[in-house]
């Protein structure tokens, strides 16, 4: 427990490091490890506030989330991808991330609750919404969605615990996992024809 | 037996029956529609919390169901609620058949009606907004069709979703301004949260993007139960919060900010509406409009807002419920809602062309039709309040009229000298007996408000 408390930055550097890969939009399978790995760092994160079993739901529902997505995945062909689209993705993360450092301390001051929380929060929160506002296609919308869910999870974790409100995003996150396989595909069965 | 479990639980249980039935329509829709029938039916009848006598039998519905230790309460005051919902599923689930909607529309339809159901008796309030969530999530099998372009569903899931953290942050900074004394800092952070979640579950002004659209690719029928149902779910939620808080209540900011909401919506979904060509788009911005009413009756914050909330209610259902079957009508007989490809339709598809026409001038509040008795009213009381919001929502009312105009002018354009119905009986009678119902709501517009009168009695504070 000691070592989640004194090295949480290092989960804030996993969500930051997620969100950016997740941005880059890479193949199906980069993008679901590093979703993934995302919410290992957000159950990091929640267990600051929560007891370690109840924060481990984050984790295991983050994982089936990312299972269901995969199903929607075979045969799907991706378009190579200009580097200059991946470029200006990074360069728009990085000033989400500027404001979002410059945000930290008053939301830290407003919320009482710790740093680490509040920025892995903001981060998720705001490189899930730049994902979901610059995309298209579904799978991808939703990994935004679940990112922003995710911080908002974290930094709701802190200021409310319960369970049953845990169980229903819990259910929420699947549901949106489950809407995201559909849609895509939907789409593909549209590119079909 | 309790009143949650009826009006919740069995419809719940009922609708994922019906999935497994889904491919014997005429079943499926006579059970759903039934079911509906019946339990409105039973919240007429019924007085929740008190016995009951039929005859040797001593029936007793409790108003209250606890699960996990959260409470779901359905009492006397909430029968009109439930009469409406449940009436207003069993007619659409009826017309289903005739305006071509999935099969599996009935059964998710049902249930998404329970969860909004759900959402109104759900206590403490902060649960709605996760409730109300998964009604999206269940709809969206509805919206996209494998084959159809979905960005407005895609549209339509991203908004609804990002209105949760606001609620669930809004709902926890009430219950901190309870525990607090007044004047408390947290007051403006919740008026904030809960504008903003109720800004993108209402398809707010810049919020509505996604709306025109999915009415563009979704089918008409779906859009005019979903845009039609979850709308008037969450402004019970809204009511609900705004009821409860006597703090809210009395915030300066939420009459304005309300007032500012509704009239830019009038504005702009008006402006918008005549420039547009696509009739399905149009409905969109229809639906958009009578939420920016709405929020203006609210915004009143006295008993003759309630009131014409309440009354405009019955003919903004009709309205919707016309203006979809109608477009699935010409839709269903392979006619493009573009103004160029209905242009001429008065004389192939007369009652359809005309139920268009009577919708969409009753929206726009033309004398002698539905919406004109509830918006007279309030565009007197805005005028008192505030010259610019009533010049603005004039405005926007004009835009509107102006883009019916231009849908007249297209469907009676034609080259044809002969006419020839090419409507079925069906369809005829159907979309006759709504426009029947619509002009009367014009013409006898006290029958209809002492019926939806009720909708609001119990809303004791904002009254």
């Amino acid at each position: 427990m000691t070592f989640i408390k004194e090295y949480a930055q290092l989960a804030v550097i996993l969500v930051g490091l997620t969100s950016i890969v997740l941005l880059l939009h890479l193949n199906w399978r980069w993008t679901l490890l590093a979703l993934g790995v995302q919410y290992l760092a957000t159950a990091w994160l929640v267990s600051l506030y929560w007891p370690p079993g109840l924060a481990a739901i984050k984790l295991v529902v983050g994982w089936v989330a990312g299972a269901v997505l995969s199903t929607s995945q075979a045969g799907v062909l991706q378009n190579p991808e200009p580097v200059s689209g991946r470029a200006f993705r990074v360069i728009a993360a990085g000033l989400v991330l500027v404001v979002i450092w410059i945000l930290a301390p008053a939301a830290q001051n407003w919320l009482q609750v710790d740093a680490a929380v509040v920025l892995g929060g903001l981060v998720l929160c705001g490189l899930g919404l730049l994902q979901t506002s610059m995309t298209q296609d579904p799978l991808r919308m939703v990994v935004g969605l679940l990112s922003f869910l995710a911080g908002f999870e974290v930094i709701f974790a802190a200021l409310e615990l319960s369970v049953v409100v845990a169980g229903l995003l819990a259910v929420v996150n699947l549901g949106l996992a489950l809407a995201g396989a559909y849609l895509q595909t939907a789409a593909e069965s549209q590119e079909a024809e | 037996m309790n009143a949650p479990l009826l009006w919740i639980g069995l419809p719940l249980a009922v609708s994922v029956g019906l999935l497994a039935l889904r491919r014997h329509t005429r079943w499926v829709v006579g059970i759903a529609a039934g079911l509906c029938l019946l339990l409105a039916l039973l919240a007429w009848l019924v007085p929740l919390g008190s016995a009951l006598r039929l005859g040797p039998l001593n029936l007793q519905i409790s108003p209250a169901w606890v699960i996990l230790g959260r409470r779901f309460v359905l009492d006397t005051t909430d029968r009109s609620f439930l009469i409406l919902m449940y009436l207003f599923g069993a007619l659409w689930f009826l017309g289903a058949p005739r305006a071509g909607a999935p099969h599996h529309f009935p059964a998710i339809g049902l249930a998404l009606i329970a969860l909004l159901v759900a959402a109104q008796a759900v206590e403490p309030f902060l649960y709605a907004a996760l409730i109300l969530e998964m009604a999206v999530l269940i709809s969206l099998p509805l919206l996209a069709a494998p084959g159809k372009r979905s960005s407005g569903t895609l549209r339509y899931l991203v908004f609804q979703t990002m209105a949760i953290p606001f609620i669930l942050l809004a709902g926890w900074g009430a219950g901190l301004v309870e525990a607090n004394p007044p004047g408390t800092r947290w007051v403006l952070q919740v008026v904030l949260f809960l504008g903003l979640g109720f800004a993108f579950w209402m398809a707010m002004f810049p919020f509505h993007t996604w709306v025109p659209l999915l009415a563009q690719e979704s089918p008409p029928y779906i859009i005019g139960f979903l845009l039609g149902l979850l709308p008037v779910g969450v402004l019970w939620m809204a009511l609900g919060f705004l009821d409860s808080y006597a703090w809210l209540r009395a915030n300066p900011l939420v009459a304005d900010g309300l007032r500012l909401s509704g009239a830019l919506m009038v504005l702009t979904a008006g402006v918008w509406t005549a420039f547009q060509t696509d009739l399905a788009r149009v409905f969109g911005y229809a639906i958009l409009l009578e939420n920016g009413f709405a929020l203006l009756d609210i915004s009143l914050q006295s008993s003759l807002g309630m009131d014409l909330l309440a009354a405009a209610l019955i003919p903004r259902l009709m309205s919707i419920a016309l203006w979809s079957l109608a477009l699935a009508v010409l839709q269903k007989n392979g006619l493009a809602t573009t103004l160029d490809g209905l242009t001429g339709a008065m004389r192939r598809y007369p009652v359809a062309s005309a139920a268009l026409a009577l919708v969409y001038f009753s929206v726009g509040g033309l004398p002698l039709l539905a919406s004109f008795p509830v918006r007279q009213p309030l565009l007197e009381t805005l005028a008192a309040q505030s010259l610019p919001v009533t010049a603005a929502v004039m405005v926007g009312n004009l835009g509107f009229l102006l883009g019916a105009y231009r849908m007249l002018v297209a469907l009676v354009r034609s080259d044809h000298k002969d006419w020839m119905r090419s409507e079925h009986w069906l369809d005829s009678i159907m979309l006759l007996f709504a426009m029947l119902l619509l002009g009367l709501a014009g013409m006898l517009p006290g029958v209809f408000l002492r019926a939806s009168l009720g909708l609001v009695q119990v809303f004791t504070h904002l009254r």
